[in-house]
């Protein structure tokens, strides 16, 4: 394998398998056979995770699959993402702020869902669990962030998210807001004016393109 | 505070990372679950207390229809695996971050299938009939009555606690409460089967082999 085809098939392989050090490996022996960053990127990453996604939608991957190919993404990345620089950057997807309620301290179904968007081309800002509207907004106007994500597990917690919307709204922030989480649902979504809602990682992924006109 | 044997196993951790009976791990999954199988063992520490209440008891906590025996027990598996597992999802290992997550699932509905085992015992050596287990947060039992739960038992001793929000400090902790039945509801066994108390003629009971 040397051929520049070959290698973007086996990264896209990697993904797809979640092999980490593998996607990691020949990220750099991409680099090192001349093919550009962002055509590693598009020609063997993206196809890879979108792969993922598909294979997710249809029954046959389950959600560890998923977040060991979003991994095995972020790792070849992190490989690229120098060499992208220097070759004059890529424009992601948008600048997401992610993080839970304040009040709820679950954040894995939060993590895995940053780690998605971030797979898919997002540049996320996890604000990790407990977080008070105004650290979200803070850090939305800090960053200027296209999307507030914002997940509650307990109904005892969700009308945190409603405080969030508010001030994203009073704070005059460009930002959408989209809701998750266990007890939350569309309706609740549209009951307190968030702009999205996802009840799955995969879901909030397809949901954040669409909200920043990137769901082509 | 009194330790709970549990037993777990891969193939349970398997389901409840959603594998069921279509599905199993990709080779990556499986690798790194087998690699962190004994450090999520080791990490666990069950424990769990019950008590007996009576209904007016059982009342002040919330719980709805409580029979006039009441056992209300509260479990968990200690703070060390989650604390591992958010260490993994602050590193941007969220496969496992994911899987001991799940590990944890697993090992606390272990816990109170082990603490659950104790109460059917005692209701069987009282000669009644353990129900069904329910916790607040579920049916009509709302989570608002937690509080007053955990105030019924002795929570603090046990490194649980509530936040504002009324989530369990540990999050993998189950707060329940089982009625002791003169006779069990029939039709209801098919989802309690169990061969716990030995009580005889219970419809709640396994069939024989």
């Amino acid at each position: 394998m040397g051929q520049p085809e070959d290698i973007l098939l086996e990264l896209n392989k990697a993904v797809l398998a979640g092999d980490e050090a593998g996607a990691r490996e020949l990220a750099g022996r991409a680099l090192g056979a001349g093919i550009a960053p962002l055509a590693a990127i598009d020609g063997g990453l993206v196809p890879g995770i979108g792969e993922a996604g598909r294979l997710w939608d249809e029954g046959e991957y389950f959600l560890p699959e998923l977040v060991a190919a979003a991994q095995a993404m972020k790792a070849a990345m992190a490989v690229l993402q120098p060499a992208l620089a220097v070759d004059g950057g890529r424009r992601g997807l948008g600048r997401v702020v992610i993080g839970t309620v304040e009040g709820d301290i679950h954040d894995i179904g939060k993590t895995l869902v940053g780690t998605l968007l971030a797979a898919n081309g997002f540049e996320v800002f996890d604000e990790g669990a407990d977080v008070p509207p105004s650290r979200f907004v803070a850090r939305a106007r800090h960053v200027d962030a296209d999307l507030l994500c914002a997940s509650a597990l307990l109904t005892t917690t969700m009308s945190r998210q409603r405080d969030l919307v508010a001030a994203a709204r009073e704070a005059g922030l460009r930002a959408k807001v989209c809701v998750g989480g266990a007890p939350v649902t569309q309706a609740w979504a549209d009951a307190i004016g968030a702009d999205g809602f996802a009840d799955n990682a995969v879901a909030a992924v397809a949901l954040a393109r669409r909200l920043v006109g990137r769901d082509a | 505070m009194p330790e709970l044997r549990i037993t777990l196993e891969p193939a349970d951790v398997r389901r409840s990372l959603g594998y069921g009976r279509r599905g199993s791990p990709s080779r990556a999954v499986a690798t790194r679950l087998a690699a962190l199988w004994p450090e999520a063992l080791a990490l666990l520490r069950p424990r769990g207390v019950w008590r007996l209440a009576d209904r007016a008891q059982a009342q002040g906590a919330g719980m709805p229809r409580p029979a006039q025996t009441v056992a209300l027990a509260l479990c968990t598996i200690g703070a060390q695996l989650e604390v591992a597992a958010r260490e993994r999802a602050e590193t941007d290992r969220a496969l496992d971050a994911l899987i001991l997550d799940a590990v944890g699932s697993t090992a606390a509905e272990a816990a109170a299938d082990a603490l659950n085992q104790q109460l059917c015992a005692e209701a069987g050596r009282r000669r009644l009939h353990a129900a069904p287990r329910v916790s607040p947060g579920y049916g009509r039992w709302p989570v608002t009555s937690q509080p007053a739960l955990l105030a019924l038992l002795p929570a603090r001793e046990l490194g649980v606690a509530l936040t504002p929000g009324l989530m369990m400090v540990p999050r993998k902790s189950v707060s329940f409460a089982v009625n002791f039945l003169k006779s069990a509801p029939r039709g209801r066994a098919a989802a309690g089967r169990c061969r716990r108390c030995g009580l005889p003629n219970c419809p709640y009971a396994e069939p024989g082999p």
